[in-house]
């Protein structure tokens, strides 16, 4: 049993978690996931970790009700428990000191972008930030990250807040010079920002969370393409090079049970009535 | 009610069709019983609604009651939907406040022997189509402007008779090269059969015309950078081969017709080792220059890498007529050589098969070959070759000593048609290459609107075949263009983006490439590019995506309707299953029209649902139906591989089998819900499809839940 140490509503639907797990929180480093259980019958959600306290033996998630178990998580209460937290899974982000970094954030992995841009930053690094979100509404973590970073840049893909869209990235890899690129965010967001840098030959790492089962390679559900070879999101990554990665592929694979999932949401959301 | 500041006011029309309807259901108590309806403000009848006197009682009510929704229940919409809409605009009323219930087809004509079930399906209907029409919404067609201007993508001779016919018919043609020169495969071709002109000939000619029309724009050494945009207005940046420099042009449509190239079988028969052994065309371009030295003995191997197991599987059609063709050349030039074919199957259709039996009466030996066994190749020193090959006949191997062995190898992809079909987001094929929208009804359309393709690029043909195609897009292509503006269909599909999760089912799931993700994953529907299907909303798992007037509020609407007031099960009556037939509008409503039309009886305890595509089936429609008491669910569609939108009938297939493995755990048997296929042609089918399901259904007894709703 895992308890849920604080909860706290972002923005609707979105719910930030510290959950009290010592022995991870020790271990955690950035870039890495935790999969965690609710109940004896539920999914295997995986969630990369926002944060890690120590001394207070907690790790910190950020989750978007997305469906039945995300919502589920979403109606638990501060002092609740969960059934199990598994973590801290795959490879810790490569933190180094290289010059100015790039942090492009999109929707709820604004939070675990935070965690590495901290961290890029404590390694002595120059670091711009992005962030964005659909909609002004959905836009987390602004605070924390203007405190990280030494610029920020807002966007939405709706233009309610911030610039519209990532096009204004093309005029800032032009003017400015950035030596690596870390994006955490929707597969689309990670397939825009490696396109833009593509042409500047600017290593772009990028954090893939596909559909998950155990987390500790066994399974295979979260094989992707990495420049034509075969590898597992949960122990080969969950960062990559963001220029090698199929992306196209990426989103199919991602798509695989979207009838069960939305079986299961209606299930839910009916359930309460006659089903 | 979206509506909720207007007071709805409907109005029902109830036609006899002479005896059609009114001779079986009993329209005066439909009339009577629709009155009943809440929101309903008037109810007619008339002898033939869609008769001038029946338009003007519809006009008349529409103004006198100042109705705001119409429902007229009659025929098919297949025929009447398009007059009833009209007469509604005369009227003031936006057409798409306006519902069909099809009475006839789907009752009166399929039901004859039972008026009093038939009476009870026919309000079953209209209360199902009240209830629908109660969420409908004015809308506006979108009215595209179309620029009257074509790009043509590759310059030999289907871009280039492309480029030609849509010139003469006063667009202006962009004629993109990335070659130097005009020309594509035809510059590397020797002698044209069966006429036997010299290819070089036929391309100065059309090059000649090419150059002189003044509305074609010729691009030598360009290729396609990037497409954006739509049928209408594409644009397209173009960037010069060894230049940085971009330009950008805008085009109404888009005409692929880039070619292929011939693959070369290297590591194979010696081919890249021995200077004598070459492919066929390559035998064309030493033919063409000159440069063949004398040959005594020659040997052709004919499927090389094609027809092969895996990979290119397929025939690419014309090496056996080019390999006759330059046997015969050879021959020709050179009476004395000797020239063996090993070959699997000679296959010269049509009137090509007059170059075989030349071929045979001109002494060109014919040796046939098991892929199995494969001819095999040695070289000597002299450069000389051995090709050893087991005859059937003899049931030995043989041996030829050659000088010249020739490899004919199929038609390939290259590499710049791979980049363009990304580039374009226009499909390829399993073979490689581009891939048309329906093999028989959109031959050179592709899924996307305002782009098509001919030529080799669609897969391996002759010249007279390439060029008919060529002329087949052009015509395509010139429609739009000579429309000048398209009206797009209201029914698209629309995103809730406060409910959207940006998970992006939708992008995945449509292939007209309507959908597209915004950076942070918002979907943007490009309306210009949306069929209707529906398919997106149904696979949204959050409701977040819907279609235009077809959304899940207004289907969940028409079922709850169908079974309300609920009706539980009475045990003195026996038990009559309600089965609730979701049709796609094309295939299988068409069959269920058939049916009707041919008079073919089946139980009347089916109801119809008509969506656009049995791809739009949600899973939300399909519990909801076996929640208000459905005893059984049947969705049927086009059959697999003659969808209207491609694959939403194989997307609805999957969904059915994921809600099967489920429905077991509310207490419902897997067995209610059935999937079905009928092409429009099939009414017995059709009507068999829903006997058998209907007994199947009377067999399970009542839905558990609808038991359960009579207890309480």
């Amino acid at each position: 049993m895992c308890r849920i140490a604080m909860k706290q509503e972002l923005v609707p639907h979105i719910n930030l978690f510290e959950f009290s797990a010592e022995e991870i929180a020790s271990k955690t480093k950035p870039g890495q996931f935790i999969i965690l259980r609710i109940d004896e019958n539920g999914e295997r959600i995986p969630l990369t970790i926002a944060d890690a306290d120590i001394e207070k033996g907690t790790i910190t998630v950020v989750c978007h009700e997305v469906g039945k178990s995300t919502k589920k998580l979403g109606s638990l209460k501060e002092g609740e428990c969960i059934l199990d937290l598994l973590g801290p899974l795959g490879k810790p982000a490569v933190i180094e000191k290289v010059g100015t970094v790039l942090c492009v954030g999109g929707g709820v992995m604004v939070a675990p972008l935070h965690f590495q841009a901290k961290a890029f930053h404590e390694a002595g690094n120059k670091v711009i930030g992005v962030i964005g979100a659909k909609t002004e509404s959905n836009i987390i973590f602004e605070d924390e990250m203007q405190e990280t970073c030494d610029d920020l840049y807002v966007a939405t893909d709706d233009g309610t807040k911030g610039f519209k869209g990532l096009d204004f990235l093309k005029e800032l890899l032009k003017e400015r010079k950035i030596n690596r690129v870390i994006v955490m965010g929707p597969v689309v967001t990670m397939k825009t920002v490696s396109e833009l840098t593509r042409p500047y030959g600017i290593p772009t790492i990028v954090n893939l969370i596909p559909i998950m089962v155990d987390g500790m390679g066994m399974c295979g559900a979260c094989r992707v393409t990495v420049g034509g070879n075969t590898m597992f999101a949960c122990v080969d990554g969950p960062d990559f090079d963001g220029h090698q990665v199929d992306f196209e592929e990426l989103m199919a694979r991602m798509k695989m049970f979207t009838a069960q999932e939305k079986l299961a949401f209606v299930f839910q959301e009916e359930g309460g009535r006659k089903l | 009610m979206k509506t909720s500041e207007e007071e709805l006011r409907i109005g029902v029309f109830v036609c006899h069709c002479g005896f059609n309807i009114g001779g079986v259901i009993n329209v005066p108590a439909v009339v009577k019983y629709t009155k009943t309806l809440s929101n309903v403000v008037c109810a007619e009848e008339n002898l033939y609604m869609c008769s001038s006197a029946g338009l003007a009682l519809i006009k008349e009510c529409i103004i006198k009651h100042n109705l705001n929704r119409v429902v007229v229940a009659s025929c098919t919409p297949a025929t009447h939907e398009p007059l009833f809409r009209k007469t509604c605009e005369e009227a003031g009323l936006n057409k798409y406040l306006f519902e069909m219930v099809n009475i006839r087809e789907h009752s009166s004509w399929v039901h004859m022997h039972h008026p009093k079930e038939a009476t009870e399906k026919a309000k079953d209907l209209i209360r199902m189509a009240v209830a629908k029409a109660r969420y409908f919404e004015p809308q506006e067609e979108l009215e595209l402007e179309v620029n009257p201007s074509a790009l043509v993508i590759g310059g030999g001779i289907s871009g280039m008779s492309a480029a030609m016919s849509l010139a003469r018919q006063g667009f202006i043609v962009h004629l993109i090269e990335k070659e130097a020169e005009l020309g594509g495969m035809l510059r590397h071709l020797h002698k044209l059969e069966p006429t036997g002109r010299a290819a070089s000939e036929v391309l100065r000619e059309a090059v000649t015309a090419v150059n002189a029309n003044g509305n074609i724009h010729v691009h030598k050494s360009t290729l396609i950078k990037e497409m954006e945009g739509f049928i209408g207005s594409f644009d397209v940046t173009l960037q010069k081969k060894g230049s940085r420099e971009l330009e950008r042009i805008n085009v109404g449509t888009i005409i692929v017709a880039t070619g292929a190239e011939a693959f070369k079988p290297v590591g194979m028969y010696e081919y890249g080792e021995n200077e004598n052994v070459v492919t066929q065309l390559e035998l064309e371009r030493l033919l063409k220059k000159g440069e063949l030295r004398e040959p005594k003995k020659v040997v052709m191997i004919q499927c090389v890498g094609a027809r092969e197991k895996t990979g290119r599987t397929y025939c690419s059609r014309i090496c056996c007529i080019v390999a006759l063709n330059n046997a015969l050349l050879l021959k020709k030039l050179y009476p004395n050589v000797e020239i063996n074919i090993l070959f699997r199957d000679m296959q010269t259709y049509g009137e090509y098969e007059d170059i075989y039996r030349e071929a045979r009466a001109s002494f060109i030996n014919f040796i046939h070959y098991d892929p199995d066994k494969p001819p095999k190749v040695t070289s000597k020193s002299d450069g000389k070759l051995t090709v050893t090959v087991y005859d059937e006949y003899l049931g030995a191997d043989i041996e030829l000593d050659t000088d010249l062995l020739v490899l004919s190898t199929p038609l390939i992809q290259h590499e710049e048609g791979r980049k363009l079909s990304s580039i374009l987001k226009v499909p390829l094929g399993a073979h490689g290459f581009f891939f048309e929208a329906h093999p028989k009804l959109r031959p050179v359309d592709f899924t996307s609107e305002g782009i098509y393709v001919c030529g080799t690029a669609h897969g391996p043909k002759d010249i007279t075949e390439s060029i008919a195609q060529a002329c087949a897009a052009a015509s395509r292509a010139g429609i739009p263009m000579a429309l000048r503006t398209i009206k797009a269909g209201a029914v698209k599909a629309i995103v809730d983006k406060n409910i959207c999760v940006n998970c992006d089912a939708c992008v995945v799931s449509c292939i007209f490439n309507a959908v597209e993700a915004e950076a942070f994953g918002l979907p943007n529907i490009v309306e210009a590019n949306c069929k209707g299907c529906g398919v997106c909303a149904a696979e949204c798992p959050m409701g977040a995506m819907q279609l235009v007037h077809f959304t899940d509020e207004q289907i969940v609407a028409a079922i709850e309707a169908l079974f309300e007031p609920k009706k539980p099960a009475d045990p003195s009556e026996g038990f009559k299953p309600l089965v609730l037939c979701f049709a796609c509008q094309w295939c299988s409503y068409g069959a269920a029209d058939l049916a009707g039309v041919s008079r073919i009886q089946y139980p009347p305890n089916v109801r119809i649902l008509r969506v656009p595509c049995s791809g739009r089936v949600d899973v939300l429609h399909v519990l909801k139906a076996f929640q208000n008491g459905a005893d059984g669910v049947i969705i049927t569609g086009c059959h697999i591989g003659d969808c209207h939108y491609i694959d939403g009938n194989v997307k609805a297939k999957d969904r059915v089998d994921v809600i099967k493995k489920s429905l077991g755990a509310l207490g419902i048997d897997p067995e209610r819900l059935e999937i079905g296929f009928a092409s429009s042609s099939e009414g017995q089918k059709f009507a068999t499809m829903m006997t058998n399901f209907v007994e199947k259904i009377g067999k399970l007894g009542p839905n558990p839940l609808r038991i359960k709703e009579g207890d309480n």
